[in-house]
């Protein structure tokens, strides 16, 4: 009797960290300065989440990997929302110029019919000299109807978040017993109200989602201090963040979408200002910045 | 007095008419009437000196003491085989556990599907490119990322 196949591994990629516009520069090439994008591969399934400027360089990549890309290549695009540094990226995504190569976009249905529009208005002539319609690739954008799909092996869970402006979505990917959590973009801060019944209830079913997740990449975009002046901006101060996780006993936090006024330096000093503070001990969570170019075993 | 006034008028009418045009340098002639600077031909401009990353893995953990080792264009082995350019003999290390390749200008580390796997920066890693001071382990061995920028003749 034949031994079933060990499940082959999942790996996760960086390619994009920065939050809100890229940045370039030698202050910010450890962390990286593309804005987000990260891929989840197992077994041959490449799920692409968030299309920010990183997204140029894993096209790259992909197509030199995939020499015969053609038909019956699929990749699965999943936004979290459209604002700029989410989206802007996908005009510069080599694969969407491929013919034979299958483009599964998904996102929010909260727009009213409007995800399809917002991607093609992006490459109006007034923004960019190519038109969505000239991509060789075959483009399918799909607006998320059931609370879970499958792609492949990978099952996929998603809530909306409300603390953004606009709204955005996160995802939850089950592989081979492993969760794997996308909840960027979101202002946790706000749903710290114990008075409050609804943001009891929003941060009850954030802290739901991402409960246990062997990996958690989550919004850590300001420090207190700056919160200050950047309420209701749609972002988490990273103590909020780091706090909430240990309390979902999550195992590992990638701590994502960096400031643009985050320097390298800025982010490793401050590293050690956290680990001084969250130092409990036996407390398990490892927590990180998020850094472009990194591969991760999930 | 007079004297200084007609140098101040000579200087404004020759700043008023003497705006050089942008390709005027070409060729390291300087056409501004007022310019005592020295020209530099655009081949000493675009022919850069050579500026290189001198890049060290520096290996902690070996009985022998730290030992440095320089990276260059050819994939560097890390394990606990001999053959390894890398050799490390000690503990919860593979025989073939991590690569350093050189790839597009940048080193990446790169794990070989070890059985503990190769950590940077105390997060377990797949594949990374390196920055400067990232701390690799492997095992009971401990690996220091460094760049140092030199500077040499063209």
């Amino acid at each position: 009797m034949m031994e079933p196949d060990a499940p082959g591994p999942t790996q996760l990629t960086f390619w994009g960290t920065r939050g809100s516009i890229s940045t370039p520069g030698r202050a910010t090439e450890k962390y990286g300065g593309n804005t987000p994008c990260i891929t989840i591969e197992h077994e041959g399934t490449i799920i692409i989440i968030d299309a920010g400027t990183g997204i140029r360089n894993f096209g790259i990549d992909y197509l030199e990997e995939h020499a015969d890309a053609s038909e019956g290549s699929e990749l699965h695009l999943l936004l979290s929302h459209t604002h700029w540094d989410h989206i802007q990226g996908l005009p510069f995504f080599q694969p969407a110029y491929r013919p034979g190569i299958k483009l599964r976009i998904y996102g929010t249905a909260h727009k009213g019919g409007f995800l399809e529009s917002i991607l093609r208005g992006q490459m109006d002539e007034e923004y960019f000299p190519v038109s969505m319609s000239a991509l060789g690739a075959e483009l399918h954008v799909q607006e998320l109807s059931h609370s879970t799909f499958q792609i492949g092996d990978v099952r996929v869970d998603w809530e909306e978040q409300i603390h953004h402006p606009g709204g955005c979505v996160r995802y939850r990917f089950t592989v081979n017993g492993k969760r794997i959590v996308y909840a960027s973009d979101v202002e946790l801060n706000k749903e710290l109200d114990a008075n409050d019944p609804a943001q009891r209830q929003q941060l009850s079913d954030y802290l739901a989602f991402i409960e246990g997740a062997d990996l958690l990449i989550g919004d850590g975009q300001y420090t207190d201090d700056e919160y200050i002046s950047k309420q209701n901006f749609g972002h988490t101060t990273v103590p909020v963040l780091i706090e909430l996780a240990q309390q979902a006993q999550v195992k590992q936090l990638a701590i994502f979408h960096h400031d643009p006024q985050h320097s390298d330096t800025m982010l490793d000093e401050y590293l050690l200002e956290l680990e001084e503070r969250f130092d409990t001990g036996d407390n398990q969570l490892n927590f990180f910045w998020a850094r472009e170019g990194i591969t991760l075993p999930v | 007095m007079e004297d200084k006034d007609k140098s101040d008028k000579a200087d404004r009418h020759d700043t008023e008419v003497g705006i050089p045009h942008p390709l005027a340098n070409r060729g390291g002639v300087r056409n501004h009437p007022l310019s005592n600077t020295m020209p530099i031909s655009r081949k000493t401009i675009y022919s850069r000196p050579k500026v290189s990353n001198k890049v060290v893995l520096e290996i902690h953990g070996l009985e022998e003491g730290v030992k440095a080792i320089e990276l260059g264009d050819q994939i560097v082995t890390i394990g606990r085989s001999p053959e390894c350019e890398v050799h490390l003999p000690l503990a919860n290390i593979s025989r073939q556990h991590a690569q350093v390749v050189f790839r597009k200008d940048e080193y990446y580390l790169e794990d070989m599907d070890s059985t503990n796997g190769t950590y940077l920066n105390g997060v377990r890693v797949k594949k990374c490119v390196l920055r400067n001071n990232d701390q690799i382990e492997i095992g009971e061995a401990r690996i220091h990322y460094l760049e140092e920028k030199t500077v040499g003749k063209p």
